[in-house]
């Protein structure tokens, strides 16, 4: 009973950290939203709304758990134990999609240049030169990238435009947006798939020694 | 000594080609020089073309049609470097921004001021094919079949657990 007590608490704690780190995830500090959302490969996200869903469901559970194994009934177990495996399910949901979102993503979603962060283009502005693009189908090859990836004035506006437009180094952003946003995607991927791994796999061996007591109970 | 004609007379172009043309690249201080319709060229040295006009004359290779234009631009005197304002490339002294041009097509180009003639450069044109989806991350990272097979396993491993502790307590 006091290791079914003592695992309980810890995966109360477990599971508030993860509630906790999805809520990080989700409010998207690295604005990666607006970028993966225009290419539909949010699955990130989707992943981090499940896993805050299951961190709270898991505290809670945990806690009830604590209670059920204190006083030793068997209906109460056996409810702890199959809501905590319909959480394990819902868990392993969202450890899977904020997994394969990392995959998905294409360099189509990575050609978007994005104002936050000083880049242009997936690895180089010579991605909007060399392949074809909603942008290029919209404004011909008078503008050869968009001027997004021009630098600013503090003001905000373009420093030298006709500068940009030839292509001068000295007036644009010439690193790839690539680096940064990947960086960006494998920090929220290891957040919400990897720790709700490890918080998986220590929940499915508390729920084994926690099944060992309730046929112990009857 | 027929041999030595041969030899010399092979010489002869570049005779007068004391300078070319050559496409601008990130070392000239431009992301690039080739385009899809257009390519950026480099300038006459300016020490002895300086207030000269330029004619330029492309052909290009797979149509075999040969474009002259006459007196596009002057060259600029040496004093004069790379300005700030100005809407083209010749305006700014970087280059000259030759246009109209077809995309993913060879051209060979050459300079022409008064009788010198500079040696051909050849330059292709970018071709612009379209995002495909062979364009995506090449290969699945392994965290994917990983995660999916342990946690898969571990599910079903419960649910079996669930059910023989149901049935064990119950007995």
């Amino acid at each position: 009973m006091i290791i079914v007590i003592l695992c309980n608490a810890f995966a109360a704690a477990a599971g508030l950290a993860l509630f906790a780190l999805a809520i990080w995830v989700a409010v998207d500090g690295y604005k990666l939203y607006p970028i993966s959302g225009v290419s539909g490969k949010d699955d990130i996200f989707a992943g981090a709304w499940i896993a805050i869903f299951t961190g709270f469901a898991y505290f809670c559970t945990c806690i009830f758990g604590i209670y059920a194994a204190r006083k030793q009934r068997r209906s109460l177990m056996l409810a702890y134990l199959i809501i905590m495996f319909i959480i394990f399910i819902f868990e392993c949901a969202s450890c899977i999609t904020a997994a394969t979102n990392r995959d998905y993503v294409s360099r189509l979603l990575l050609l978007l240049s994005c104002l936050q962060v000083e880049c242009c283009g997936t690895d180089s502005p010579l991605d909007w030169v060399e392949y074809n693009s909603t942008f290029r189908q919209l404004y011909g090859t008078t503008y050869p990238w968009p001027l997004n990836c021009c630098k600013r004035l503090s003001s905000f506006e373009v420093a030298d435009s006709q500068g940009c437009i030839i292509g001068q180094t000295s007036t644009m952003f010439t690193q790839g947006c690539f680096t940064h946003i990947e960086s960006v995607l494998s920090r929220y991927t290891w957040a919400v798939s990897w720790y709700g791994f490890s918080v998986q796999m220590f929940v499915f061996f508390m729920l084994l020694i926690a099944m060992v007591y309730f046929t112990q109970l009857g | 000594m027929l041999s030595m004609l041969f030899i010399l007379g092979g010489f002869i172009p570049l005779i007068y080609a004391d300078f070319s043309a050559t496409v601008l690249t990130m070392d000239d201080g431009v992301i690039t020089g080739r385009f899809s319709d257009s390519v950026l060229l480099s300038l006459p040295p300016c020490d002895q073309y300086a207030g000269k006009s330029v004619d330029l004359e492309y052909l290009n290779v797979n149509t075999n049609q040969t474009t002259t234009l006459n007196s596009i631009f002057t060259v600029a005197n040496c004093s004069s470097g790379i300005n700030t304002v100005g809407s083209t490339a010749i305006s700014r002294n970087i280059g000259y921004q030759l246009k109209n041009l077809s995309n993913g097509t060879q051209y060979r180009i050459h300079y022409q001021i008064g009788s010198n003639k500079s040696a051909p450069t050849m330059a292709t044109t970018r071709s612009v094919p379209d995002f495909g989806n062979d364009l995506s991350l090449p290969a699945r990272s392994g965290a994917m079949v990983v995660i999916t097979v342990i946690l898969s396993l571990a599910m079903f491993f419960l649910l079996i657990c669930l059910i023989l502790s149901t049935v064990m307590s119950s007995a």
